[in-house]
């Protein structure tokens, strides 16, 4: 298990990461959810031990990283896409890695059959694609079949193929009881992937949810209503408590009530209704929304709910 | 594949040096490099050689009273002892450079332990290709020499003390390199240091007035290694050994802090 306790990092003066709590338990893949620039590489370089926290600790099944007997077989990582020398060949990559642990030379050859690297292990990882690069560095990882296991943005640059490939290999890791923790700022792939997601906006805890919770939480139900009677309908919608924004002269888009039960509080009302639809924001719109206080992500936020969320 | 939760014996030393020496052995830069230091080393040391026998007859007498056949077969280290030392820098900064450190910092729990094991892997490279270079350039040297000018059995007085200690000298001074390079970080700078404070700061120093310069240049390392390699005592500089151990000191120092800057840093 990965246990952070009020793990923060400041650079310059700058908060990057603030006082997060957040574990992660094996069996299951937690999603590490995040703009750009939240956090998310900071705070996975902090529990490998590579940054230091300024307070805080963060604990790998109770150790902190410099206390690891052997680090590969306890946690594996893919930190940096491309951390390699690009005149050594993938087998040598790993053949210095895995003699750090003791780690035998079947089980190097194993990790390039498993990531699908055999046919040009020998060839130097100068000349690999992206794709290739990043299966090297998931080799890597996997090279100690450790409980723990650490990917940063593993999807990136790979290709639909590629993406799949590393979905299917995380939730097979999981299913063997590894604890998986996987960063993205793709909220349609975490949602696909995790079965729980710590969200993290501008170093800050956002949420740390189941994600059908989270799913549930955060989408499908807003309600856009029209009426020429707005004010009055808003007043009512504010007493069943409900939260909304206008969204032009005669519409409002409503939250925190469902559909059906706005269309029932109109209709004892009398309040005549122009439209009364369901929006169902997705995933991304929900995650968006989470954002919304993250200076970086405002650029073109259009339409802004108001209220609490989880 | 199932997860095991066996006991399993701690990452030893042993463990680290061996994924080091994986790591030396299959990057083309390390055969490169090492060419370099064997080629402009012996290379240049038979050049000086030869140049001199070519001239003999032009030279003064005074000056050939004062020739060590020794020290001018060894003339090529001036060159060599700077590809060793790149040799030495690149240990680190090439894994800085491709972000290799990330991958072998999250492999083992101790950033020390890794450096120590950098450094005694690199340690027994270098002695050895050290001692390799500086025997190959005197017996060379000696071959060019001989016939013209008077040459320098190994069984000299200090002839065999020269010629070893000068691979060692440049072991040592590549070792310090390394040290550099840990600080440093950056392959380029490093280098740039590590030649202005083997080259170009004994030239700096020559620029001073002589009673100064001379209480300042035996402190230099050019200086020592100038020394080891010269079978005559210099004036106004430590004898052999106690350069060296000078040296040894230096990098001892270097090789501290850059532990202490590899620890207290962010990788």
């Amino acid at each position: 298990m990965i246990e952070a306790h009020g793990l923060t990092k400041t650079y310059e003066g700058t908060l990057a990461v603030d006082h997060l709590d957040f574990q992660v338990v094996e069996g299951r893949v937690t999603g590490f959810l995040g703009p750009n620039g939240a956090g998310k590489s900071t705070t996975m370089r902090m529990i490998m031990g590579l940054d230091h926290p300024s307070e805080g600790s963060v604990l790998i099944n109770g150790q902190h990283f410099s206390e690891l007997k052997n680090p590969l077989r306890t946690i594996g990582a893919l930190l940096e896409a491309k951390a390699y020398h690009p005149g050594r060949t993938a087998r040598n990559h790993l053949l210095a890695l895995a003699a750090t642990n003791h780690i035998s030379k079947q089980r190097v050859d194993e990790v390039l059959d498993l990531v699908g690297l055999t046919s040009v292990a020998d060839r130097r990882a100068g000349t690999f694609s992206l794709g290739m690069g990043q299966r090297l560095g998931i080799a890597a990882a996997l090279l100690g079949d450790a409980p723990l296991l650490l990917f940063d943005e593993p999807v990136n640059g790979l290709d639909p193929e590629g993406i799949l490939w590393i979905r299917h290999l995380l939730r097979g890791l999981a299913a063997e009881g590894r604890g998986i923790f996987v960063s993205s700022h793709l909220m349609s792939e975490m949602a696909l992937t995790a079965d729980h997601v710590v969200v993290i906006g501008r170093g800050k805890l956002v949420a740390d949810t189941d994600m059908v919770n989270f799913i549930d939480a955060n989408s499908g139900k807003t309600t856009l209503v029209r009426t020429p009677r707005r004010e009055e309908l808003q007043t009512l919608l504010t007493e069943h408590g409900a939260t909304m924004t206008s969204v032009d002269p005669d519409g409002l888009q409503v939250t925190g009530l469902e559909t059906a039960e706005i269309g029932e509080i109109a209709f004892s009302a009398g309040i005549v209704l122009h439209e009364l639809a369901s929006v169902s924001a997705s995933l991304e719109d929900a995650f968006m929304s989470l954002m919304q206080d993250d200076v970086e992500f405002q650029s073109h936020t259009s339409v802004h709910l108001e209220g609490e969320r989880a | 594949m199932s997860v095991t939760t066996t006991t399993q014996r701690r990452q030893s030393f042993g463990d680290l040096l061996s994924s080091e020496w994986v790591k030396i052995r299959s990057v083309r830069s390390t055969i490169l490099t090492l060419l370099v230091t064997a080629v402009l080393t012996i290379g240049i040391s038979s050049l000086g050689a030869f140049a001199i026998a070519a001239n003999w007859n032009h030279v003064s007498p005074a000056q050939r009273l004062a020739f060590d056949p020794t020290s001018r077969s060894l003339s090529g280290v001036l060159l060599g002892q700077l590809a060793l030392g790149v040799l030495g820098i690149l240990v680190f900064t090439a894994e800085v450079a491709t972000g290799t450190i990330s991958a072998t910092f999250t492999a083992a729990s101790s950033r020390s332990k890794v450096l120590l094991a950098k450094i005694v892997m690199f340690a027994i490279v270098a002695i050895i290709v050290g001692e390799i270079v500086s025997f190959a350039s005197f017996f060379a040297g000696q071959a060019l020499l001989s016939g013209t000018t008077p040459t320098a059995p190994l069984g000299g007085t200090n002839v065999l003390r020269a010629v070893a200690g000068t691979g060692l000298y440049m072991a040592i001074l590549a070792l310090f390199a390394l040290g550099l390079g840990v600080i440093v970080r950056h392959t380029a700078g490093a280098i740039t240091t590590f030649v202005a404070l083997v080259l170009v700061l004994p030239l700096l120093v020559t620029a001073l007035p002589t009673s100064l310069s001379n209480d300042i240049n035996k402190f230099l390392p050019f200086t020592v290694g100038q020394t080891m390699m010269s079978v005559h005592s210099q004036p106004d500089t430590f004898s052999a050994w106690a350069g060296l151990g000078l040296l040894a000191v230096y990098t001892v120092l270097v090789l501290l802090i850059a532990n202490w800057r590899l620890n207290s840093r962010d990788a």
